[in-house]
């Protein structure tokens, strides 16, 4: 018996350090790849697109660099947004702020609709006060933007430091959370088998660092009311074969002018521009020569 | 303490508005942050009911990231118990070992349930647990009452308000409900991470953007030459991770589908969990008896010549 128990004591030992020695290496590799993101910025500065074709070699990747000049004649600008899983929506906050930092009238609506926004989080059964904290962060700011408080460097400073950015854009997958589950009936055919709706926007949209997916890319574009266009830089990966998608669906190119434009490369969005915002009075539109 | 923090700081915010939530010790549970440090807290629960902690109050500490709420805070047990072992981080996936099913609209209350919820679950052979006997539990939970706190002094059995059959019966329920969900994350999770970190770092090496890489590249300089090894390292644990420290992990990948259905009806998942461990229990015991008999016989004809 006791020969037994000194037996049994280093082999039960044994597994679990190699659990822990494998816990902690795993722990090593997220905290790697964390560094990697955290090497750029979380919102980049605007850049011209000159940038992008920069990136690409014309030899070992003739495809994008092809690309990369085909976009630099229709779009001047582009901001790059750090890949740590929350790219596209925090791509759309920065996007939307941009415009709102230019447009008082709908700045005005869009307090008044993120006010609605968290009634009707509460009214899904949100849980706790948590949930409201987020939305009343993001409201606080939005209302020292329109009070002048914060001015554009200011939103720049914040949109960039990871704690307080974070934080509001958490407002923003908590509103694509309750767009999902308002309209569940409409969204939870498209789910896996088995999995349910309020599942999946536990672990796919209210969890942080998870990547959008076409799911939920509408549902923050609807929750948000806005249009936008998603310009892909794999050809094949736009969902109707084409170069760009225009969302929400169901209108034709030539009556589509996107609030926000987003670049797309394999597993990543970053923000691109027509024209530099600040010459235009309603940046939404078109410039017209 | 107010003034030496940044007050404007999310986290900072959060961390002192469920300070304020918390300020009340309920019947389950109780947690304040320490007088010096608003990132650290202590708290004390109570154990179910009905299972083996009963009659048992348990006092811990609570760590928190920088980047708390975004990311978990971790959870570290002082108070003997007999489930999770003193002075190690727990291994539930509502703690810190688990990042990726963390909420960040989850508070300290929900982790304080997970943890009283998850107190009666079978260890599972899961990192920092121990699986004693009932009885000695009971023991432990009978001695926890007079157990006191060095750091911040506080006696078990007066931290908690008396326990009603109401108030207790009301959050032991959503605890347990708590500990089934997470307890089902928790065993997909370490897969689905390692997956999901080969996946992005796979990513970044085939299509990261040029800026990126060669950022990082230069922000890393301390150790280039072990990123390299760390690379090859990493990937070799990576096809090993899944295979050898979870034996009857290929269960619940294979029930995976089904099991989100009945997620919150415990009772089928824990007897799925029960026989693969019943199994792998006596595949140790026999894997060391098998040893144990060539080592006896191996040590008799090894002596012999030299006699």
């Amino acid at each position: 018996m006791v020969n037994d128990a000194l037996e049994n004591q280093p082999t039960t030992a044994g597994i679990v350090t190699t659990t822990e020695d494998e816990l902690i290496l795993q722990d090593q590799q997220m905290k790697r790849i964390e560094d990697e993101q955290k090497a750029s910025p979380l919102v980049g500065e605007k850049m011209p697109c000159a940038t992008l074709v920069a990136l690409y070699d014309q030899e070992t990747a003739p495809a994008f660099f092809e690309k990369a000049n085909e976009l630099a004649k229709v779009y001047s600008h582009i901001r790059f947004i750090r890949g740590d899983g929350n790219c596209f929506i925090r791509a759309i906050q920065v996007g939307l702020v941009e415009i709102l930092l230019n447009d008082k009238e709908r700045l005005v609506k869009f307090i008044a609709s993120s006010k609605e926004w968290t009634e009707r989080l509460v009214k899904l059964g949100f849980p706790d006060w948590t949930c409201t904290d987020f939305c009343e962060f993001f409201i606080e700011f939005i209302e020292k933007v329109r009070d002048g408080v914060h001015q554009r460097e200011d939103v720049f400073r914040i949109f960039n430091d990871d704690n307080t950015a974070n934080y509001l854009l958490m407002f923003f997958r908590l509103i694509t959370s309750g767009y999902l589950k308002e309209h569940a009936a409409e969204y939870e055919p498209f789910l896996d088998e088995g999995m349910s709706l309020a599942q999946y926007c536990e672990t796919e949209i209210e969890a942080m660092w998870k990547e959008s997916d076409h799911l939920g890319i509408i549902a923050l574009v609807r929750a948000l009311n806005i249009r936008i266009r998603i310009e892909y830089m794999d050809r094949n990966a736009a969902p109707n074969g084409g170069t760009h998608h225009n969302l929400p669906d169901g209108h034709d190119n030539a009556t589509f002018t996107p609030d926000i434009t987003l670049l797309y490369r394999p597993g990543h969005y970053d923000l691109i521009y027509k024209a530099p915002l600040a010459e235009t009075s309603k940046p939404a539109l078109p410039t017209v020569a | 303490m107010t003034q030496q923090y940044n007050t404007k700081s999310a986290g900072v915010r959060r961390l002192m508005q469920e300070a304020k939530e918390l300020r009340q010790p309920t019947e389950m549970y109780f947690a304040q942050p320490m007088e010096d440090n608003l990132f650290e807290w202590h708290f004390t629960i109570r154990g179910t009911i009905g299972t083996d902690f009963e009659g048992g109050i348990y006092h811990g500490r609570i760590m928190f990231p920088a980047e708390y709420p975004m990311k978990p805070p971790n959870l570290i047990l002082l108070t003997p118990n007999g489930r999770f072992e003193l002075n190690k981080k727990i291994c539930l996936s509502i703690s810190g070992y688990h990042p990726e099913t963390w909420l960040p609209s989850w508070s300290i209350r929900t982790a304080l349930l997970a943890l009283i919820g998850f107190l009666p679950s079978t260890p599972g052979g899961a990192l920092g647990s121990l699986d004693y006997p009932p009885k000695e539990r009971n023991r432990l939970a009978k001695l926890s009452g007079d157990w006191k706190c060095k750091e911040c002094g506080c006696l078990m059995k007066d931290v908690l308000l008396p326990i009603t059959e109401d108030g207790q019966s009301k959050e032991s329920e959503e605890a347990k409900q708590l500990a089934a969900k997470l307890k089902f994350q928790d065993e997909s999770a370490v897969k689905k991470e390692v997956a999901e970190a080969a996946k992005a770092s796979s990513n970044t090496e085939e299509t990261g953007p040029p800026t990126g890489s060669s950022d990082s590249e230069r922000e890393t300089p301390s150790e280039p030459s072990q990123s390299a090894q760390n690379l090859t390292e990493n990937s070799a644990s990576e096809a090993e991770a899944p295979v050898e420290p979870q034996a009857p992990a290929p269960m619940p990948e294979h029930f995976h589908q089904p099991a989100r259905r009945i997620e919150s009806s415990t009772f089928d998942y824990y007897l799925l969990i029960k026989i693969p461990l019943a199994l792998l229990c006596i595949v140790i015991f026999l894997t060391l008896g098998a040893r144990r008999l060539l080592v006896e016989n191996g040590n008799p004809r090894n002596g012999e010549p030299e006699l």
